[in-house]
């Protein structure tokens, strides 16, 4: 008698790649998606806190430039971003000067925004814009 | 050393057998592969496509006048290989043979072509006709085209439980790949008679064929994909097919 093993489940070979492939392609059936599930794949939905100034302003911005708040937002953080990545001075100092012990074990500091920056933050709630 | 006869076949009609056999016989001369492509099917669609319309009895004459086979070939320079023509006088022939009782000739008749070439690709009728299964029982391997439709993937189980049957009688062809053909992944209905079809076969299912308006033009211009369109997606595939075929051929 042979000394294999016998019986059992057959297992069934790994599949074709080309196949595979094809499958995964045609999980994301991306025809079928209308075109806020397909802008949606792209961007995620976020919470931050920010004073209520701030999320004021920044509705004013995004109702005076003809979209919506949430646009308005992604492109003032995207521009500030780009700012920090260009290692801008004045951007970075404000984390620095803001800066504040921390008592959450998640994260070493608060910082707080500058407090001139509110009395911006509301005249544009009053004006719209400056 | 003698060849070996890949039949493409699936019971069900229209699933692509024709375009599959062309392809895969085309394919493989262009690899280098002395080829016989042996239109079986009375419809004769194989012989039409590549002889430019033409109608010519070549597997009546083999089977019913025998003619020497390479009398009844007829040379295909454009794609390197050779054809043995099929038309409606195959299903005839298939019929006087039965009624004579000389049908087991046509197996041991097709097995000697392999003495000519080293690949004889099979386009195999689309239905349990008489002399389906001795034409079957003539190959070494079947590759079963299919729509990713229900009715089509039941002619893929057909094909295979026949197969095995033939096998068991001591002779036909092993089961070599499953092509799903104009298959569209962005339909639920194809993917999930593809999830049935890899549940079922595993990994002898090969790259699925995408519809596209190019194969049908490649029949309707007597070309073929690789010389009519040889950048696109399809044609890829194509090759890649061809690949799985002569990976198993060499024993890969």
């Amino acid at each position: 008698m042979g000394n294999e093993r016998r019986g059992g489940l057959k297992r069934q070979g790994g599949l074709d790649p080309a196949v595979a492939a094809w499958q995964r392609k045609a999980a994301t059936n991306t025809a079928a998606m209308t075109g806020k599930q397909r802008r949606d794949r792209e961007r995620v939905r976020v919470k931050y806190d920010v004073p209520a100034t701030l999320k004021g302003a920044v509705e004013a911005i995004g109702k005076r430039q003809g979209t919506s708040a949430s646009q308005a937002a992604a492109v003032l953080l995207g521009w500030a971003v780009m700012r920090y990545a260009e290692r801008a001075e004045g951007l970075r100092a404000v984390f620095d000067e803001g800066k504040a012990v921390s008592r959450t074990p998640r994260f070493e500091w608060n910082v707080a925004l500058p407090e001139h920056w509110d009395s911006v933050f509301e005249s544009f709630l009053a004006n719209g814009d400056l | 050393m003698t060849g070996q006869i890949v039949a493409v076949a699936n019971q069900k009609g229209g699933v692509g057998k024709t375009t599959l056999a062309v392809h895969l016989a085309v394919g493989a001369a262009r690899a280098g592969k002395r080829v016989l492509l042996v239109d079986a099917d009375p419809q004769g669609n194989a012989t039409s496509w590549l002889l430019d319309g033409e109608v010519d009895h070549g597997l009546f004459e083999l089977l019913v006048v025998g003619k020497p086979a390479v009398k009844t070939l007829r040379g295909l320079s454009r794609w390197g290989l050779a054809l043995l023509p099929g038309s409606y006088r195959t299903g005839e022939a298939m019929a006087m043979l039965g009624a004579v009782g000389r049908l087991g000739e046509v197996a041991p008749a097709l097995r000697r072509l392999t003495e000519i070439a080293e690949l004889v690709v099979m386009d195999m009728p689309p239905s349990r006709a008489s002399g389906f299964t001795e034409c079957l029982s003539a190959a070494d391997w079947v590759v079963v085209p299919t729509q990713l439709e229900r009715l089509a993937l039941e002619g893929v189980g057909l094909m295979a439980q026949v197969a095995m049957e033939l096998q068991e009688n001591g002779g036909g062809p092993a089961l070599m790949g499953v092509v799903p053909n104009m298959a569209r992944a962005r339909t639920v209905e194809h993917r999930e008679q593809m999830h049935e079809l890899v549940a079922t076969f595993g990994p002898t299912v090969w790259p699925p064929l995408p519809l596209t308006i190019k194969v049908t033009e490649t029949a309707s211009y007597g070309s073929t994909l690789y010389e009519r369109y040889p950048d696109a997606a399809v044609t890829g595939t194509m090759c890649a097919i061809v690949e799985r075929m002569l990976g198993v051929l060499n024993g890969q």
